[in-house]
C-alpha cells in the first residue's frame, strides 16, 4: 500500500494555486501559506526570548525560535485546522496554548500564544 | 570498507518486520518544497520506500530558513540530515561544522534564463534588471559564466536576488524583472507561455554536484542504522524515477508537486533523460570529480581561496555503500 504523506499532500494543496502565483522569497513563503504568529510566555506572563516553536502536521514541521520580546511568525503550507503549535525551551516545559483564529477561512494569519512553565 | 563489509553491514541493518521504526529529520528549504529538486523525496515518500524501511521519516523546514542556513540546522539540533546545496556545506565545513555530503541528490542542474517577451537577445539585457538566486550559490554563479559568454559582464545588468523558482518567475510575470533565472518545470511552462529562452547554464558550465544530503560525521557515527535506511530508500526512489515503466507516475507526481500540467512534467523528464544528461544520480552515488568543479567554480567567484580543498573532504561514502550503493 502505497504512503502518501502530508508532504505530498502539502505539495498538492499548493499546486492548487500555480506554484509560480505566489512565492516572495524562500521565508516569506507563498502568498497562499498559512501564517502563524504569536508569543510564547512563561506562566506569570513575561515573554521569553529563544523558544523554540513547532507547527506540526503529520510527518511534516515548520520550525522557528521567538525573538526578543518572545514574539514568533511562521509560513507554512499547513493548514492551520490541520495543524498542531507546541513550544519548548531547555529549562521549560509547554504549560498550554491559546489560539485566536480569524474569521476567514484556514488560510487567514493564525494567532496562536503559548506557555511555558519554569521546570521545577 | 569493501564492498563485502558494506553488503554485509547492509544485511544487517535490514528493517526488521515489527520492531519500533527509526525516527528521522530530514531538513528542507521552504523554497524547495514544491520545486523539482524535492522530487527524491516525495517519490520516497509517495511510493512508501521510507516505511518499507522501518523509519519515521520527518520533514523540517526551518524558518527562516533558506540555503544559507540547513547546516545551521544540523548543527543546532533541529535537523538530523538536511537537503542543501553543495557550495553552502562547502563554506560550513571549511569554517569548522563536521558535516559531510552522504548522498547525491541532484546532479548537473539545467537552468534557464528566461527574459520577458520583448527581450530576444542577450545583447538587449543590457542595464536591464535580472532576477539571481543567491550570489553564493552555484545557479547564479554558473548563470553569470553563461552571461559573460554572451558578452555581458556583471556592470553590464542589474541583479536582483529571489530565492527559488518560483519568486524569480513570479517577479518575471510581475514584469519587476526583465529576466530571471528558472529551474523545471516552471521554465518550460514559462516558456510555453511566450517568455524568451535566452540560454542555459550547461551551455557555460560543465556538470556539476549540485545538491545532496548531508549529515554531521558525529551523527552518522551514532546512527549509522537510521542513516543506511534512508540511503536504501533514497536508493529505491531514484531507481523507481528513472524506470520508464514509471514515467507516466512520475510526471504525475511532478506535477501535483509544482502545480504544472502533465505535459509540462512529461518535458522535464523527457529533458532529463531523452538523452540522459545525468541530473539525477543512478542510486545517490557521490561524482568527486563533480563536486571538484564546484570547488572550482567558488574558486573562480572568490568564494574561496587557494590552496583548494580536496572534494573527498566533504563526502563520507562508507553510508552510501553499507546502502548498496555501487
Amino acid at each position: 500500500m502505497r504512503a502518501c504523506s502530508f508532504a505530498l499532500a502539502a505539495l498538492i494543496a499548493l499546486a492548487g494555486s500555480p506554484a509560480n502565483s505566489g512565492g516572495l522569497g524562500d521565508d516569506n513563503g507563498d502568498g497562499n501559506d498559512s501564517i502563524f504568529f504569536g508569543t510564547v510566555k512563561d506562566t506569570r506572563g513575561v515573554a521569553i526570548a529563544g523558544a523554540r516553536v513547532n507547527v506540526k502536521f503529520k510527518n511534516m514541521s515548520f520550525v522557528t525560535t521567538t525573538d526578543v520580546i518572545g514574539n514568533y511568525r511562521l509560513s507554512t503550507t499547513i493548514d492551520p485546522d490541520e495543524s498542531e503549535l507546541s513550544c519548548s525551551k531547555e529549562g521549560y516545559r509547554q504549560s498550554g496554548t491559546t489560539r485566536r483564529s480569524a474569521p476567514g477561512g484556514a488560510k487567514s494569519p493564525v494567532e496562536i500564544d503559548c506557555t511555558l512553565q519554569p521546570d521545577l | 570498507m569493501t564492498r563485502l563489509t558494506a553488503a554485509i553491514i547492509a544485511l544487517l541493518t535490514v528493517a526488521p518486520a515489527g520492531a519500533e521504526p527509526l525516527t528521522l529529520r530530514y531538513g528542507a528549504a521552504y523554497s524547495t518544497l514544491r520545486s523539482i529538486y524535492s522530487l527524491p523525496i516525495v517519490i520516497a515518500e509517495h511510493e512508501g520506500f521510507f516505511l518499507r524501511e522501518n523509519l519515521d521519516f520527518k520533514i523540517v523546514v526551518p524558518i527562516p530558513g533558506g540555503s544559507d542556513k540547513m547546516i545551521d540546522a544540523l548543527h543546532d539540533g533541529t535537523v538530523d540530515i538536511t537537503h542543501v546545496a553543495t557550495p553552502y556545506l562547502i563554506r560550513k565545513a571549511l569554517a569548522g561544522s563536521d558535516a559531510v555530503a552522504v548522498a547525491t541528490e541532484f546532479n548537473n542542474p539545467i537552468y534557464s534564463l528566461l527574459a520577458q517577451p520583448d527581450i530576444t537577445s542577450f545583447a538587449m539585457l543590457k542595464g536591464k534588471r535580472v532576477g539571481f538566486a543567491d550570489p553564493g550559490g552555484t545557479i547564479a554563479m554558473s548563470i553569470r559564466k553563461l552571461l559573460a559568454v554572451h558578452g555581458l559582464a556583471e556592470a553590464d545588468y542589474v541583479t536582483r536576488m529571489l530565492e527559488g523558482t518560483p519568486a524569480r518567475l513570479n517577479c518575471l510575470k510581475r514584469a519587476e524583472c526583465d529576466a530571471v533565472v528558472l529551474g523545471q518545470p516552471q521554465d518550460v511552462a514559462a516558456r510555453n507561455e511566450g517568455f524568451t529562452l535566452l540560454g542555459l547554464s550547461t551551455e557555460a558550465t560543465p556538470a556539476y554536484l549540485y545538491t545532496v544530503t548531508a549529515a554531521r560525521r558525529s551523527w552518522a557515527e551514532a546512527h549509522g542504522e537510521t542513516l543506511i535506511r534512508y540511503l536504501r530508500a533514497l536508493r529505491s526512489s531514484f531507481q523507481f524515477i528513472r524506470d520508464p515503466q514509471h514515467r507516466n507516475a512520475v510526471a504525475d507526481i511532478i506535477a501535483e508537486t509544482t502545480g504544472v500540467s502533465k505535459v509540462v512534467a512529461a518535458n522535464v523528464l523527457a529533458l532529463y533523460f531523452e538523452p540522459e544528461r545525468g541530473v539525477l544520480p543512478r542510486e545517490g552515488e557521490i561524482d568527486t570529480e563533480a563536486l571538484a568543479r564546484v570547488i572550482s567554480m567558488m574558486a573562480e567567484t572568490g568564494a574561496i581561496k587557494p590552496p583548494l580543498p580536496a572534494p573527498e573532504k566533504f563526502v563520507d561514502r562508507q553510508y552510501l555503500q553499507a546502502a548498496g550503493v555501487k
